[in-house]
């Protein structure tokens, strides 16, 4: 591959343009720190992700231990509260959201076929605030009272002060705050890059579904996390600047909180749960060897289910008393989002209909996906029924309801992913004996972890109980779902290993090993970093298969670039990277706004200004470098395998 | 890009899937995200406007001829703005350095008013954020608008700057409008705060 | 100016265009301040509060709309950027409005927490 750099670069790139030269090295640490590759950003999101739900794992299975058998002490109450609270946050905000996140700067620029996403930098900048947030929640592990114990919805009037002395409650406040920068950069650019950019005849109806529901879960992200930053912006005031917002003692309602969280909150549902679905809907339609059943009426549906997703927020809110007005009109909004879902699930059993399938791994999870998701779908329908949801509020039925969901559903279409785009990340193949044999532990041991806690919610056990007494009757289920969860836990930790095997020593795969219907099948496995050496045009849907079966005047065109100006390429950069850091210490200054260091017993140092000025300079220096940066860019040009390519593809025209 | 000279290049940058410039299409969509966020801080004080009615002594303390005149000096920025833009897009450089000058200074003049409503409020009315739940929610409300109308004088400012360097290229003219939208964003959530917050208070029910 | 040398026809035909739209903006800024001086006297005007609170709704609502639609260009931009923004204003919008009447009296007297 040989490359230069274009004339209008040239003097970006010989001149200094700030505290270093420009980056250009492409491998070892500072190709990794100043990368603006879309491909190596998912990467990382991916394995921080995977850190991350490692982490959530093991806390999860402390508190299963811990609930193993009844009256037990293996931990503190209060430890187990941190447990709950950190365990919730860590899967949702640093798990499934980031592992998402993963897919959609990996695979959806390919599947648009475009060379990266809009705005490269601050893609990077998206993912150095998203580690940099982890991190920040869980230094408060590292402080003398923990981490925050206030659940992961962290309802008022707990987490004020008075409640909550604590440091913990502050980490986790910036530490979220962080995180939503990091969702908001990344959405702007998801929606840009899907409208703008995408390769020519690739028309809005032609998209595959997992990047039409990148689109609408971006939506979801740009509408639903103002919400929680305007929260948490007022909880932030309410602790340490003594406003009222939440605050009894100054006629705050503590209600508003459950308002403005859930008002994030359920969107955040579908943030969950969309990318999933566009997963499970590009797997099903490849292994059954069919066109996908009702695509329009699976976008259609995918829109409306966001569109309503922020009109149900108050549903989590039955038993606080809305008035029968309220409480009937979520209800009925509520059952009605059923609707869209099953619209889903039934397309997806239609393109299984008559086809000719496939029982690989990807499709195990898929399978598994709609039966798991549609039990806590039922159990959702439930929910919306106020009467019920009474009696089911804050129980164990709950607990099962939404890991249905999230597990059943969300962790199961993105370990459906890892295995099927594995191969075009890594150019290696997964081995199907040890797949199947781990998503069978992962099925039972699932269904064993969380089937019982449907019965144990019914005969009124609550939720993040410490412990219970014996006579209680909820031993038996306890034990099982205990032992399912180490099971879980042993799967989701094979399935890591499996993927960091399979990617040093798996079999070789070719571009395409599953007969793929999607753009990103066309381009070699791993993909250059160009992506695509020619500009495909589109002339169908499902373009790939049309390639191979399809009819001559549906087949792609590959219009080979310019010789003299070759492939236009963003240049890398430090500032996202400096920016982040420059975010993070600002927050980390918020966080120590009233906290008192103490070194060597005697010397204290008790404010967080200096860390939040210090900060604000950083972020802003990092931003108006940035900006005078500018994007840079440098020329690529095709080696020569890939011009034979298009040589051939053109011929065969 | 910069091989085709005898284009104008301001038109190479709409040359995207919609015709609509990237970052165009990603302001459109801040501002969207933006419209929630401002959308729950208003509901935050509207809420306790109406549950606590009588909490302050609200036309006491709004000192309502100074709002209006903010309010003017803020449309006035916009009208700038829009000339900005335009004298941008017209590739006239010096009326668009006085323009964005007039809307940066109006800009100022906006937030002087603002920090002397604020110390006129607390020194002379009393009304801090911890005073009352009134005090909390007013001024993180208006203070977090003032946050904006504050990057947005930074970010005009920065243009206006590059504006008198020779690395300000024709493309430029798409990041002064851009930055323009956000302005005027300022602008349409302040016409916003100023009637729900202030003018209503004056209604006799 | 070096990038002038570059003007083609269709950039003479967006200079007549940007001229035209001095007249506009000055029109709708003249509007601006007009609705905001009415709306600074209405509501010392001793009429009916609903009145009152009425217009100001609508007058508000005008010079929201006036902005985005001329000194936002979404009057000569695609239709584009019209939706992406009006789905997040419909949603606030919403939120709202619904917000507010949650925190109103419930018509079957259940008391507000």
């Amino acid at each position: 591959m040989s490359s230069h750099h274009s004339p209008d670069s040239a003097a970006a790139h010989s001149e200094p343009t700030g505290l270093w030269h420009r980056p250009l090295k492409k491998t070892g640490w500072v190709g990794f720190l100043t990368t603006v590759d879309h491909k190596k950003i998912g990467i990382a999101y991916a394995l921080g992700a995977l850190f991350f739900l490692l982490v959530g794992g093991v806390e999860a299975l402390i508190i299963r231990l811990q609930l193993m058998v009844p009256e037990n002490e293996l931990i503190s109450a209060r430890l187990y509260n941190q447990l709950f609270t950190m365990h919730g946050t860590t899967m949702i905000f640093l798990a499934v959201m980031p592992l998402s996140a993963a897919f959609f700067n990996y695979i959806m620029p390919l599947q648009i076929g475009a060379r990266d996403v809009a705005f490269p930098r601050m893609n990077a900048l998206g993912l150095w605030c998203f580690l940099l947030g982890g991190i920040l929640i869980n230094m408060s592990w590292f402080f003398d009272q923990g981490a925050p114990a206030i659940g992961w919805f962290a309802y008022a009037p707990l987490t004020d002060r008075q409640f909550s002395p604590d440091i913990g409650t502050d980490f986790w406040i910036m530490g979220l705050q962080i995180l939503g920068i990091a969702s908001l950069v990344g959405a702007f650019n998801f929606i840009t890059t899907i409208l703008n950019m995408r390769a020519p005849g690739l028309s809005m109806m032609r998209l595959p579904v997992f990047t039409w529901m990148t689109l609408i879960t971006s939506f979801l992200i740009i509408l639903a996390f103002p919400a929680i930053t305007i929260a948490l912006v007022e909880l932030m005031f309410d602790r340490h600047f003594g406003t009222y917002f939440f605050n009894v003692d100054g006629g705050g309602k503590p209600i508003l909180w459950q308002h403005l969280f859930w008002i994030f909150g359920h969107p955040e549902v579908y943030i969950l749960i969309l990318p999933a679905m566009g997963i499970i809907s590009e797997v099903i339609p490849v292994f059954s060897r069919k066109t996908l059943f009702g695509y329009p009426l699976i976008i259609f549906s995918g829109a409306v289910i966001g569109f309503l997703g922020f009109a149900v927020w108050s549903h989590h809110m039955f038993t606080t008393g809305l008035g029968i007005v309220a409480t009937t009109a979520f209800a009925f909004l509520t059952m009605l989002i059923a609707i869209p879902t099953g619209v889903k699930i039934f397309n997806w059993i239609g393109t299984m209909w008559g086809g000719r399938l496939r029982f690989t791994t990807p499709m195990l999870y898929a399978v598994g996906f709609i039966w798991m998701f549609m039990m806590g779908g039922f159990t959702g329908i439930m929910h919306s029924s106020p009467p019920v949801d009474a009696q089911q509020q804050d129980t164990y039925f709950v607990v099962a309801h939404f890991h249905y969901v999230l597990i059943g559903g969300s962790i199961f279409a993105l370990l459906c992913g890892i295995h099927y785009w594995f191969p075009k990340v890594s150019g290696r193949i997964m081995d199907e004996t040890w797949g199947k044999i781990n998503f069978y532990t992962v099925f039972v041991g699932f269904n064993i972890a969380f089937f019982p806690m449907h019965i144990l919610g019914m005969t009124g056990m609550p939720r993040r109980t410490h412990t219970y007494k014996e006579e209680m009757g909820w031993a038996e289920p306890n034990f099982w779902a205990t032992i399912g969860a180490l099971m879980l836990g042993f799967g989701i930790l094979s399935c890591i290993i499996q993927m960091i095997y399979s990617y040093y020593k798996g079999a070789k795969s070719p571009n395409d090993p599953w007969g793929g219907r999607t753009l990103e099948w066309a381009t070699a496995s791993p993909p250059k970093e160009y992506n695509f050496a020619y500009t495909p045009v589109i002339h169908a849907r499902d373009q790939v298969w049309e390639d191979r079966h399809g009819t001559p005047e549906k087949r792609m065109d590959k219009i080979a670039p310019d010789p003299e100006h070759g492939i236009h390429m963003p240049d890398q950069s430090w500032w996202p990277l400096i920016t982040s850091f420059g975010i993070f210490f600002a927050c980390l200054g918020i966080v120590f706004f009233r906290y008192e260091f103490t070194f060597f017993g005697s010397l204290s140092y008790t404010n967080g200004i200096g860390l939040l000025v210090v900060g604000l300079v950083v972020t802003l220096v990092g931003i108006v470098k940035w900006a005078l940066e500018g994007p840079g860019g440098y020329h690529l040009y095709p080696d020569a395998e890939d011009m034979e390519e298009i040589r051939q593809s053109q011929s065969k025209n | 890009m910069s091989s085709h000279t005898d284009n104008d290049p301001l038109e190479e940058l709409k040359k995207t899937s919609t015709g609509v410039e990237n970052k165009k299409l990603a302001m459109w969509a801040f501002l969207a995200s933006d419209c929630m966020f401002f959308g729950t801080l208003i509901s935050t004080h509207l809420i306790y406007r109406k549950v606590y009615p009588d909490v302050e002594d609200v036309i006491d303390i709004f000192d309502i001829e100074l709002t209006g005149f903010s309010t003017f000096i803020l449309l006035m920025s916009s009208f700038l703005m829009a000339l900005s833009v335009s004298a941008a897009h017209k590739n006239n450089l010096p009326s668009m350095r006085w323009c964005l000058g007039g809307t940066i200074f109006f800009g100022l003049i906006f937030l002087g008013c603002q920090v002397y409503e604020f110390q006129h409020f607390v020194f002379d009315k009393d009304l801090t954020l911890s005073s009352s739940i009134f005090g909390s929610t007013f001024f993180v409300l208006t203070g977090t608008h003032g946050v904006h109308v504050a990057l947005g004088i930074f970010w005009l400012g920065s243009w206006l700057i590059y504006s008198f360097t020779d690395r300000y290229k024709r493309e430029n003219a798409l990041d002064v409008e851009v930055a323009g939208l956000y302005w005027h964003f300022v602008d349409v959530v302040w016409i916003i705060i100023f009637t729900v917050v202030y003018l209503v208070e004056y209604i006799e029910f | 100016m070096d990038a002038s040398q570059n003007t083609s026809n269709s950039v003479d035909h967006h200079l007549a265009e940007e001229h035209q739209k001095y007249f506009t903006f000055f029109n709708v800024s003249i509007a601006l301040i007009m609705l905001t001086a009415i709306e600074l006297v209405i509501v010392y005007v001793p009429i009916h509060p609903g009145i009152v609170m009425g217009s100001l709704v609508v007058m508000s609502l005008i010079k929201f709309l006036a902005v985005i639609w001329w000194f936002m260009h979404l009057r000569w931009d695609m239709i584009l950027c019209t939706l992406v923004f009006l789905s997040g204003l419909i949603i606030a919008t919403g939120t709202v409005i619904a917000l507010m009447l949650l925190f109103s009296e419930d018509p079957s007297g259940a008391p507000m927490i």
